[in-house]
């Protein structure tokens, strides 16, 4: 498996959320990944359907499948920040994945 | 840039219709250039019902053609909404915000609305509004008007949905003013208006426009200053579309003076408001 970073949804997550190469999220991501069995690129591309000329449509199911794999990861891994972490890398890779307001 | 100004403990504690009743309101002016949409909002705190009452009022008195009722809205409490019917409302963009806000306003254009258009353009005619001054008699509403200008507008839903859309606009337009007015905010969202249909027993000819979140804003109401708009003279012209109207310095003066023009986003606080919001909330900071 390739480093980390060397995936382009990783990068564009570090550039985007202004995140250095060495950010300990990214340890995070890595648990994800492993829960998952995805890597981070394929897990973006299950979530976008390539449409024409670089845009895409949603994928609603899989997105939600997603959702609730964070959902366990944060409830598994100890709290919101965790499940945020994963939340942060789909958002800043086009995936809105908003969790429920802490009340 | 100036300072921004902030909300008065006075006007968070005028929650009463008594005291509000006693304050003087909002000018016009100001409710325009304070308007935004408001994307967090206070989730305990409910909207009370004598303002939904003025919200609603002032979406009653806006411009309509034919005095039709094009506007259909039901007033929603997010607590009284089943939590499956609220899952599934959820679109991708619209979780949190539909969590936070207390109040939901159900917009819907109907499209049956040009129906009965000559009888009330009669009564408009018999109060005063049309005169033959300008053509007007009852005569051309019965055998002119409605053949030609109502009819196919009932025919074509097309055409219906057109109308009824524009002018449900303008409804929704005096609402969101009104809301300004009160120290409350709103924000306008599309919603899978399927999830709703039978449980706010929705006829089959109200077509969706928004869903208008409401509450008391959890950000300062000025939600990080006003949004850029375009040079005014991109949008706006004077006798032809070639000849932009260009905003002369004395009135541009006198509307900042009015603050219906105000300092344009983002407030230097803006980023550490939203992060604070968001750690509150549990939403995702970055």
């Amino acid at each position: 498996m390739s480093s980390l970073v060397d995936y382009e949804t990783v990068q564009r997550w570090l550039r985007s959320a202004r995140f250095a190469a060495n950010d300990p999220r990214l340890g995070l991501l890595d648990e994800f990944c492993t829960l998952t069995g995805q890597n981070p690129d394929q897990m973006i591309t299950e979530c976008l359907k390539l449409v024409q000329d670089g845009q895409f449509r949603l994928r609603g199911l899989t997105r939600r499948r997603y959702v609730e794999r964070i959902e366990e990861f944060e409830q598994a891994r100890g709290g919101r920040a965790q499940g945020n972490v994963i939340r942060s890398f789909f958002i800043h890779n086009g995936v809105p994945i908003q969790p429920p307001i802490l009340s | 840039m100036s300072r921004p100004e902030f909300i008065t403990r006075e006007a968070y504690e005028r929650q009463t219709f008594e005291e509000f009743a006693k304050e003087p309101s909002l000018d016009l002016f100001r409710a325009i250039g304070d308007r935004r949409s408001i994307r967090y909002f206070l989730p305990y705190r409910p909207v009370e019902r004598w303002k939904i009452e003025m919200i609603f009022q002032a979406g009653h008195r806006s411009s309509r053609a034919i005095n039709g009722s094009f506007i259909k809205t039901v007033a929603v409490e997010r607590d009284s909404v089943p939590p499956e019917t609220r899952e599934a409302l959820k679109t991708p963009t619209n979780t949190a915000d539909l969590d936070m806000a207390p109040l939901w306003l159900f917009t819907y254009a109907n499209l049956h609305s040009p129906l009965g258009g000559p009888e009330r353009l009669k009564d408009l005619y018999d109060r005063g509004a049309f005169a033959p001054a300008l053509g007007w008699s009852h005569e051309f509403i019965d055998r002119v008007v409605g053949e030609t200008i109502l009819t196919p507008l009932a025919a074509s839903e097309e055409e219906a949905r057109w109308i009824s859309s524009v002018e449900g606009a303008q409804a929704i337009a005096n609402m969101l003013l009104m809301i300004t007015a009160l120290d409350l905010g709103a924000c306008c969202k599309s919603f899978v208006a399927d999830a709703v249909k039978d449980a706010f027993k929705v006829p089959d000819h109200y077509h969706p426009i928004w869903m208008i979140l409401v509450g008391y804003p959890a950000e300062h109401p000025q939600a990080g200053g006003q949004r850029p708009r375009p040079p005014l003279e991109e949008d706006y012209y004077w006798g032809d579309f070639d000849t932009p109207f260009e905003p002369t310095d004395e009135v541009t003066e006198e509307l900042n003076r009015r603050r219906l023009l105000q300092p344009t986003a983002p407030y230097p606080w803006r980023d550490a408001e939203i992060r604070h919001i968001a750690r509150a909330f549990g939403l995702p900071e970055d």
